[in-house]
């Protein structure tokens, strides 16, 4: 009798864990197409961060992402593939726009959109001591601002 | 610029027409006589009536051009009516025009355009430099609004700015995210949800930059700022607009153009759009704005 309850216990704890996590994946990563999420970015370095928002998007070929800072300024577009798992960039802020910082952001990006998608709100990059930390807008008021106007 | 010069085209149009009715009718009148023939002959002499009515619109319109734009603009174009005179002195009355009174009107049609672009340009300037001086103080609240190209979706911020002269400026936005942005004197801060950070912009040429841009933008400064931007200014509807086109090589990388909308009665600014080559464009429209008010020093706290 027990073995069967502590089972059936284990495996419904299981499904529970299971669907939290996927519950709180979506909510961190626009999944499916046609979803969206926007973030606040957080970007520290050992002397330095940046900090602004991070819009994505899920279309019908990629997740397409901007990175702006609070004024508005654009930093990074970027498009994640999932089939080949793979970054594009498609736009670099110049001060950021060398060859190696654009290697660097694409592999920490797509690290990134993997954290994302476990449902982790943050990425650091051990080597170069690098935290990206992007963490969700209320949607619920960020709508309500956009339509009100 | 181009409504006036619209406007004082078919306000010279209107006068010249007047004029050539005027100079038909009088031809057509009989011999003066103190006789009723000859007044009656005047009131159905459809000439004078035609005459009379564009005069009155040309009249009409000039008083509103009078009201709505600079008089320094308005007034050298009226000598526009020469150059239709002469048309009509050809047209209707077959007098020959020669080559040198051709020249003098090119001449005047040529002074009227650079009286009127260069003194309307130079005027809002000097208005709107004026009123920036006598800006003491200045709080309202902003729209922010990203439109991004990529993802043809738009983010809308909102906040709260203040300003006081010379250096001080708080720019804090409320929701969707909290960021303050304060530059008192030669200090920065910035502050997010994570943590506080003071600058000294002297230290700092790239802060140093973006601080005085964006306090001369916020009052309408930089129109006098060519070390940064090649501004053209020019009319539309009930506001100025000043089209800022970024000089140095750190701008370009960052804005294609920076337009500012003036109002033409208050003469502050009322909109900011940042447009990035890329296609993407920052809106900050400024709402209930208001002028020299008291302040507390607080507000400018850099600690």
């Amino acid at each position: 009798m027990w073995p069967f309850l502590l089972r059936r216990l284990l495996s419904v704890s299981c499904l529970w864990l299971f669907l939290c996590v996927e519950v709180g994946a979506q909510q961190l990563f626009p999944a499916r197409q046609g979803e969206k999420q926007r973030y606040a970015a957080y970007i520290e370095m050992p002397k330095a961060y940046v900090s602004g928002v991070c819009m994505m998007l899920h279309d019908s070929t990629a997740v397409k992402g901007c990175v702006f800072n609070e004024f508005g300024l654009s930093a990074i577009d970027f498009s994640y593939l999932p089939a080949k798992d793979k970054v594009v960039l498609h736009h670099v802020a110049g001060a950021m726009d060398k060859w190696y910082i654009r290697r660097l952001l694409r592999r920490d990006l797509r690290e990134l959109v993997h954290r994302l998608q476990q449902g982790n709100t943050t990425y650091y990059n051990e080597k170069y001591h690098i935290t990206y930390q992007f963490t969700p807008i209320n949607n619920e008021k960020t709508e309500n601002n956009g339509t009100e106007e | 610029m181009w409504k006036v010069i619209l406007y004082a085209l078919l306000q010279c149009i209107l006068l010249t027409g007047g004029q050539v009715l005027l100079k038909f009718a009088l031809l057509r009148m009989p011999p003066f006589a103190w006789s009723r023939a000859f007044w009656g002959s005047l009131l159905v002499n459809w000439h004078f009536a035609a005459c009379g009515l564009l005069f009155g619109a040309a009249s009409l319109l000039w008083m509103y051009m009078m009201k709505v734009f600079p008089f320094s603009t308005v007034y050298p174009l009226v000598s526009l009516s020469y150059v239709f005179g002469m048309l009509a002195a050809m047209l209707f009355f077959h007098e020959e025009v020669s080559a040198v009174k051709w020249t003098g009107v090119l001449l005047i049609m040529l002074g009227c355009t650079l009286t009127a672009q260069g003194q309307s340009a130079q005027q809002m300037r000097q208005q709107i430099q004026q009123a920036a001086a006598a800006m003491k103080s200045m709080q309202c609240d902003f729209v922010q609004t990203k439109h991004l190209k990529m993802l043809n979706e738009q983010m809308v911020s909102k906040g709260k700015m203040y300003y006081q002269q010379s250096d001080k400026l708080r720019w804090e936005y409320v929701t969707p995210y909290t960021y303050t942005f304060v530059l008192n004197n030669t200090k920065v801060l910035l502050k997010n949800s994570r943590r506080d950070d003071v600058i000294d912009v002297n230290r700092n040429r790239f802060f140093k930059e973006i601080a005085r841009v964006m306090m001369n933008s916020v009052v309408g400064n930089c129109l006098s700022d060519d070390k940064d931007f090649k501004a053209d200014l020019a009319v539309a509807g009930n506001e100025w607009v000043a089209t800022l086109h970024p000089v140095r090589k750190e701008m370009r990388q960052m804005f294609q153009q920076v337009r500012l909308h003036f109002d033409k009665v208050q003469k502050t600014v009322t909109r900011v759009e940042l447009i990035e080559k890329k296609g993407d464009k920052t809106i900050i429209e400024l709402k209930n704005v208001r002028t020299n008010v008291a302040i507390p020093a607080e507000t400018f706290a850099v600690r």
